[in-house]
């Protein structure tokens, strides 16, 4: 069965495991900015949300791609690109509205999120459960993903009005 | 290199220039990284001759562990100054959080920095570009606003920044540096910086960690991540982080109320982790690579304590609650997100207010010295107000009390003829630096010796913080230590925390641990130290599969001794003896007078004689300095020389 990843950003406590382990994963190092998922913090404000692609029904990036190089996976349902067809034109980076598909700094071809072969790392080492990879029907996938959004955008005003303290 | 990223920076304050030193192997093979690095540099950069702490000659150097950025559990960096302003002698403090990871993806092993600056500077680093740029616009922010403004400068919120905040900037001696709400606490590093006109560094590293032998990484990694989360007391960390400890101090009757007068207060329970939690608690956060997520992230929502934050340890729930004989929660927690701001060592300041309202009760001190400020127990608004006092140097008060408290106890005794040594009866500290809110009397007599042979002065980090971690039928039940180790312990009886004899081998075996951790950097809060299950052979495992050598945990452990035996040699140069190697007098002599753990006292002859003990086991002399022997066993001949030609070794032969 068909299975996707679904982003809890209110149990997400910030320690980038998900983007160390991807990164070890997938490059043999561990780098931030070669991961495909990222943890975006306000840390002043307890605000945490991993950002990874969506593996959108309807995807904008294979959309935007000019050259075809991204496609769906048969067995995950996840979207890959093929290396050898990607040009490096960013253009799936520009239309993704996740912040899903990003720049490897030394090829400067796109990653993105490839469920690990249906077993992400992000989700084995993630100590909170802030991810998890659960099989849903489409209907539900696309509710999760309201969901999870919602959460995103209501820890963003969480910010408290009250000032830290009187100097 | 794999491991560590090959560089060491060395900024020259005064010339405002950085130089970039390869690091050498063989000494990172030896020193490991972080505290190693960090105790090893400073002796051999140091003129110890120079006495004042705030010396543009101080030397403070900052140097992220080993393993951080490389693997899991590994966030911390150590920053450490020759001489503190709060000891006088070599100190060192650890903060987790980002910066340590950060720095070492941008490729650095330590960052040393000498001089001092003309004007307010900061240190910007981005991977390779390095550069000490002016910060004049900076002076007087909070620790918050400089954080957010060098972000911004630097137009990258990924960037992490460590600052000092006001408190610093004004030399105060309990001032630290910190990244947000993750604090480097101990021995007042930020003054040092301070007077260096140092106010932050900011760090961008985009390089990442090569690793050696990742297969072995990956494995490693599955292994510790499933040992850690099934640990017996992860469930109670990852929920309630440390505050927990002071519902389970106050139960088993070891939390020391009214500055460890142990009374009982009443209505405690308002302190306890569960009512942080619940009432205040907004979610768990964690330093980098970090399963166990032990801070709250904190909201006050009204009333005239609102406020928000993070973190919020056992340190201040005890040390501005039941400590000051306090209950009430909101006011802590408003008291740390200040303190975390101001820059101030909630630990220390903790202390230094607790004493007034022990001097206040016994009617040593009144109105006429802390300018006509009220130090009653369980009272807040005051409290804050000397807070901001100290962190500006406002007024006699706040200018005198920031210097320390020992030397505020000496301007009392002059100002009010009291003999000082009745004052400083009052203060709990070992070698100048005040305590955590640990029992000595309670909490086993391995942690009483091992805060009490601290190389950075009163200290429950440096190697026993409970005994307790060792009360077990069996070892395999014993977390994070050998299990030969843990059969030895068991075998020599230590499972009884009350028990003297043989604690010497476990005490020195948790300091050399701890050294380990430090350098490599690692959380305590991971290890045997809190009783959890990442020891010398995990920390082995993962250091091989980053770096591609082949450690074992007994050669890791020779790392720690060698460490730890820098440290001790450093301050034997500057003067300790034995008689600097022991707990607060009120321990030997004051029993806890209620509660389950009522009588409860330190034997002054049973530590004499451990002391002894774990001296010889040491192989130090009778005054607790290392020998030539000891010394040359470790690859520590420079030191050994040095000692001589210094004639440190000569004495207590």
């Amino acid at each position: 069965m068909e299975k996707v990843l679904v982003i809890y950003p209110d149990k997400c406590t910030g320690c980038k495991v998900c983007e160390m382990v991807c990164s070890l994963h997938h490059e043999n190092e561990i780098n931030p900015i070669k991961s495909r998922i990222q943890v975006i913090s306000w840390e002043d404000k307890g605000i945490d949300v991993p950002m990874v692609c969506q593996q959108c029904e309807d995807p904008p990036c294979e959309a935007a791609c000019p050259t075809h190089a991204i496609y769906r996976d048969p067995q995950t349902g996840a979207m890959l690109i093929k290396e050898e067809t990607c040009i490096g034109c960013r253009m799936c980076v520009n239309a993704c509205p996740f912040g899903g598909c990003s720049i490897h700094p030394d090829t400067r071809q796109v990653i993105k999120c490839d469920l690990c072969s249906g077993e992400p790392q992000c989700v084995e080492f993630c100590a909170s459960h802030a991810i998890e990879y659960i099989p849903v029907s489409k209907g539900v996938l696309l509710k999760k993903r309201a969901a999870a959004q919602k959460l995103g955008e209501l820890f963003q005003t969480l910010a408290t009005t009250s000032t830290p303290y009187d100097l | 290199m794999y491991g560590w990223g090959g560089t060491i920076l060395k900024a020259y304050l005064s010339d405002r220039k950085v130089v970039k030193d390869p690091l050498n192997l063989e000494f990172a093979k030896a020193f490991l990284g972080g505290r190693g690095f960090n105790s090893k540099i400073i002796y051999d950069d140091f003129d110890s001759k120079i006495t004042d702490p705030l010396s543009s000659k101080n030397i403070v150097a900052i140097s992220p562990g080993s393993l951080c950025g490389n693997t899991l559990s590994a966030s911390r960096v150590c920053v450490s100054v020759a001489r503190s302003p709060i000891t006088g002698v070599f100190g060192d403090a650890n903060l987790g959080s980002y910066f340590g990871g950060e720095l070492k993806w941008a490729g650095y092993d330590s960052i040393v920095f000498y001089g001092k600056s003309k004007d307010l500077v900061y240190l910007q680093i981005e991977d390779d570009h390095v550069e000490l740029k002016d910060a004049r616009h900076l002076k007087g922010k909070l620790v918050s606003e400089t954080d957010a403004i060098l972000k911004e400068e630097m137009n990258d919120p990924e960037a992490r920044v460590i600052a000092i905040g006001p408190a610093g900037e004004n030399r105060v001696a309990g001032a630290i540096p910190l990244e947000l709400h993750r604090a480097a606490g101990a021995c007042g590093t930020g003054g040092v910086l301070g007077s260096k006109n140092l106010k932050a560094i900011v760090v961008r590293g985009t390089q990442g960690a090569k690793i050696a032998r990742p297969d072995e990484l990956k494995e490693a990694f599955k292994k510790t991540h499933k040992k850690l989360l099934s640990g017996p007391l992860y469930p109670l960390f990852s929920n309630y982080g440390s505050p927990a400890l002071l519902d389970e101090f106050n139960r088993e009757g070891m939390l020391p109320t009214y500055n460890w007068q142990n009374r009982e207060v009443k209505n405690v329970e308002a302190t306890y982790s569960t009512a942080l939690k619940e009432k205040y608690g907004v979610k768990m956060v964690a330093c980098l690579g970090c399963a166990v997520h032990c801070e709250h992230y904190y909201v006050v929502k009204e009333g005239r304590y609102a406020t928000h934050g993070a973190g919020a340890e056992y340190e201040v729930t005890c040390g501005f609650g039941p400590r000051a004989g306090g209950v009430n929660l909101e006011a802590v927690l408003y008291i740390n997100t200040l303190l975390n701001d101001l820059g101030l060592d909630v630990v220390q300041v903790s202390n230094w207010m607790n004493t007034l309202r022990h001097w206040w009760q016994d009617g040593l001190i009144d109105e006429t010295d802390t300018d006509g400020l009220i130090f009653t127990w369980g009272e807040y608004e005051h409290t804050i107000e000397a807070l901001k006092k100290v962190a500006y140097r406002e007024g006699d008060f706040g200018n005198l009390l920031a210097d320390n408290i020992i030397s505020f106890a000496h301007h009392i005794a002059e100002k009010k003829s009291i003999p000082v040594e009745k004052l400083i009866r009052y203060i709990i500290q070992i070698k100048g630096m005040t305590q955590s809110s640990g029992d000595n009397r309670l909490m086993g007599i391995g942690a009483a010796l091992s805060h009490g042979t601290s190389t950075r002065g009163s200290d429950h980090l440096r190697g026993v913080n409970t005994d307790i971690w060792l009360q077990h039928d069996k070892p395999e039940d014993i977390q994070g230590i050998p299990r030969e180790l843990a059969k030895k312990f068991l075998d020599l009886g230590l499972s009884d925390p009350n028990r003297y004899e043989g604690k010497e081998f476990y005490v020195a075996f948790m300091e050399d641990n701890c050294a380990v951790i430090d350098s490599l950097g690692i959380c305590k809060r991971h290890t045997s130290w809190e009783g959890m299950g990442i020891g010398l052979e995990e920390m082995a495992e993962y250091l091989n599969a980053v770096t591609g050598l082949n450690y074992t945990w007994q050669d890791l452990e020779k790392c720690g001794t060698r460490i730890y035996n820098v440290e001790r040699a450093m301050q034997a140069r500057y003067g300790l003896r034995r008689k600097d190697d022991y707990p607060p007098i009120r321990f030997f002599e004051e029993e806890v007078p209620a509660g389950p753990m009522k009588g409860a006292i330190l034997d002054k002859k049973k530590y004499d004689d451990l002391l002894a003990r774990y001296y010889e086991h040491r192989a130090w002399t009778n005054e607790g300095i290392p020998t030539k022997e000891t010394l040359k066993e470790l690859g520590l001949q420079d030191i050994a020389n040095d000692l001589r030609k210094r004639k440190v070794m000569e004495v207590g032969k």
